[in-house]
């Protein structure tokens, strides 16, 4: 029986090779993955979003006994700290949900246009932590604490054998403006205000983009997740899609890529349209994860000599299919793909997805 | 098992209509009860909701669930986990779970601002357990079409192009040319649809929900799916 550190150095081997659109034993296969874990383990769902902690020791058990994946996306649940993220409150189990609801972002108007002028006048991080604390209601601070354990919830998984696919996580910024003003209120000011829109990003694109590379350069991961949320090419004009959007994507993978580092852009909804922006990457340098929204046939033809491709399980599938529709869909597209492919889930496995999908994923994958 | 499906952006007035629609079912149904039987004090609607409405929990507009109690409806809400899911799939779980349980006349769900409705209803299609074919209602805001058409084209197209009904809404805060405009660019993108102008802040005639409802069949023989 190999070692977990064997497996671990095999695994990496084999996404590395992946990574780099070269051919490989088998197709690696990575858990996107967070509720599910509470299910599957029987933990409650207000438990496990207690803290990252628990979050990552809960979702390690679940790993370790759905066997032999190659790794997962996070090592712990992001949703509880949803608000650092999308500038949007974010409503917790067992705090303002019933035990077993899974979280659930409320977005509302939280960021006014004024705000957009402090942005501009005061930066990003002399407004972002007031504003979670004040108006969001958010515990910073002690969100800051949580994440202080991540490293260790990756050490956790890696002595398990298992590879932590993106150790650092980044949105585009216009995600952070379109949480905390709404969707809806963001899509009037591009179209009343684009200029001073754009001016607040310009501020907040500077400031993230020095603090990502700093800690891309303490962290050193082998990837990292960009996550244009709702930066599908359906909820943009073109215009606006390459001005608020592509810019944004660009320069961010850009410089993680000049850090020597692999960007996945993960592309939930239906990006078709703007499949061509994306050759501009360097071969393997960047990974395209899909949800199953864009045919993945077309990213195959359009990138897949270019990019690696990650995801395109639907959540549906895996909640609402059986094991033999899930394993003769995810062998297809392991063939159908070849080298350059990551067996992985569309955006997260869904909480109540069935375990017996998640196997048949899992063997389609081993070939157990 | 009656099923419609309200799309349209964030805001165009989905949930203020289908409370609209609501108590013009529950009125519907409370007559057709009397009708039927006079003698009969417990309604039968006590013991099993006549309407179920499936909300999402981010709204502008949430739903009293107060006065819904007591008038024969049940809400239930769906969450999302995620800002980018779309939740055909915890939907198509939870209509079959109504579906086995509560087996209402009625079932209105309302979609999320960004998601495609066609979608969620070949969705529910493919997977569901209701044999009834799904009607998906668009609401479209007169007063922000210009707007959106700009900002989010491919999105706001693709939700009028999947509807049969297409709810031009918040007419009393567009003039009539702009309504006019907006009403022939919806047809340009679909011209088999019914198109209605209305106001969700106002009085909406019986005849709008009639002309919904009545052309799925079921509404004047009451059948039990
Ligand atoms: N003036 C006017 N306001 C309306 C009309 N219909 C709805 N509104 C208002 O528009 C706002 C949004 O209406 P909702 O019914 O919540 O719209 P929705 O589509 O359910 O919104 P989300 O669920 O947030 O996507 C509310 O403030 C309503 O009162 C209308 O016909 N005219
Ligand atoms: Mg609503």
């Amino acid at each position: 029986m190999k070692t977990n550190q064997e497996l671990l150095q095999e695994r990496t081997e084999r996404f590395t090779k992946t990574l780099a659109l070269e051919k490989t034993d088998r197709t690696p296969i990575i858990l996107m993955i967070d509720g599910f874990c509470a299910v599957h383990t029987g933990v409650k769902l207000s438990e496990f979003c207690s803290s990252v902690k628990r979050s990552s020791e809960v979702m390690l058990d679940s790993v370790k006994q759905l066997g032999d994946v190659d790794g997962v996306t996070s090592a712990f649940a992001v949703g509880p700290i949803f608000p650092m993220i999308f500038m949007a409150k974010v409503k917790v189990p067992g705090r303002e949900l019933p035990d077993n609801m899974l979280w659930q972002l409320d977005e509302a108007e939280m960021m006014t246009p004024e705000d957009y002028d402090t942005i501009i006048n005061k930066g990003w991080s002399n407004f972002m932590p007031s504003y979670l604390k004040n108006r969001l209601g958010f515990d910073f601070e002690g969100a800051l604490e949580q994440l202080a354990y991540a490293p260790q919830a990756i050490q956790n998984f890696n002595d398990a054998g298992y590879l932590v696919y993106s150790p650092l996580v980044t949105i585009t910024v216009n995600e952070y403006l379109s949480g905390g003003r709404s969707m809806s209120k963001f899509m009037r000011d591009l179209f009343k205000m684009p200029d001073k829109v754009e001016a607040a990003l310009e501020v907040i694109q500077k400031e993230n983009l020095e603090q990502l590379r700093q800690q891309i350069r303490a962290i050193k991961p082998q990837v990292v997740f960009v996550s244009p949320a709702r930066g599908a090419s359906e909820f943009y004009s073109p215009k606006l899609w390459e001005r608020f959007v592509w810019k944004y994507i660009k320069e961010t993978a850009d410089m993680i890529i000049e850090e020597g580092v692999v960007c996945d852009i993960h592309c939930d909804g239906n990006w078709e349209r703007d499949l061509d922006y994306f050759k501009a990457f360097p071969k393997g340098k960047a990974v395209f994860e899909c949800d199953g929204a864009t045919d993945i046939y077309k990213i195959k033809e359009k990138l897949g000599d270019r990019l690696c491709i990650k995801g395109d399980v639907p959540a549906g599938l895996m909640v609402l299919g059986t094991p033999d529709e899930v394993y003769d869909f995810c062998t297809k597209r392991i063939q159908d793909m070849g080298y350059g492919y990551i067996l992985s889930n569309g955006c997260t496995l869904p909480a109540n997805a069935k375990l017996e999908n998640v196997k048949a994923m899992i063997a389609a994958a081993t070939g157990k | 098992m009656n099923i419609i499906i309200f799309g349209g952006f964030l805001g165009a007035g989905k949930t203020s209509l289908i409370l609209s629609l609501a108590s013009f079912l529950i009125q519907k149904n409370l007559k057709e009860v009397h009708q039927n039987d006079q003698q009969e004090v417990q309604s039968p609607y006590l013991q099993s909701p006549y309407l179920v409405i499936i909300e999402n929990e981010i709204g502008e507009t949430g739903i009293d669930h107060k006065i819904l109690r007591s008038g024969g409806y049940e809400v239930r809400e769906l969450f999302a986990g995620c800002v980018c899911c779309t939740l055909a799939a915890d939907l198509t779980v939870m209509l079959n779970e109504i579906a086995d349980t509560l087996k209402p006349q009625w079932v209105i769900i309302e979609c999320t601002g960004l998601a495609y409705p066609g979608n969620i209803a070949d969705t529910l299609n493919r997977y569901g357990k209701h044999s009834d074919p799904i009607r998906i209602v668009t609401v479209v805001d007169a007063e922000r079409w210009e707007e959106l058409a700009e900002v989010a084209p491919i999105l706001v197209e693709k939700q009028v192009q999947e509807a049969d009904v297409v709810l031009i809404n918040k007419i009393d805060l567009a003039d009539d040319e702009v309504i006019s405009l907006v009403e022939d660019r919806i047809h340009s993108i679909n011209a088999s649809a019914k198109k209605i102008r209305l106001s969700g802040s106002g009085m909406i005639p019986g005849s709008v929900w009639r002309e919904i409802t009545g052309a799925n069949g079921s509404s004047e023989e009451v059948t039990e799916k």
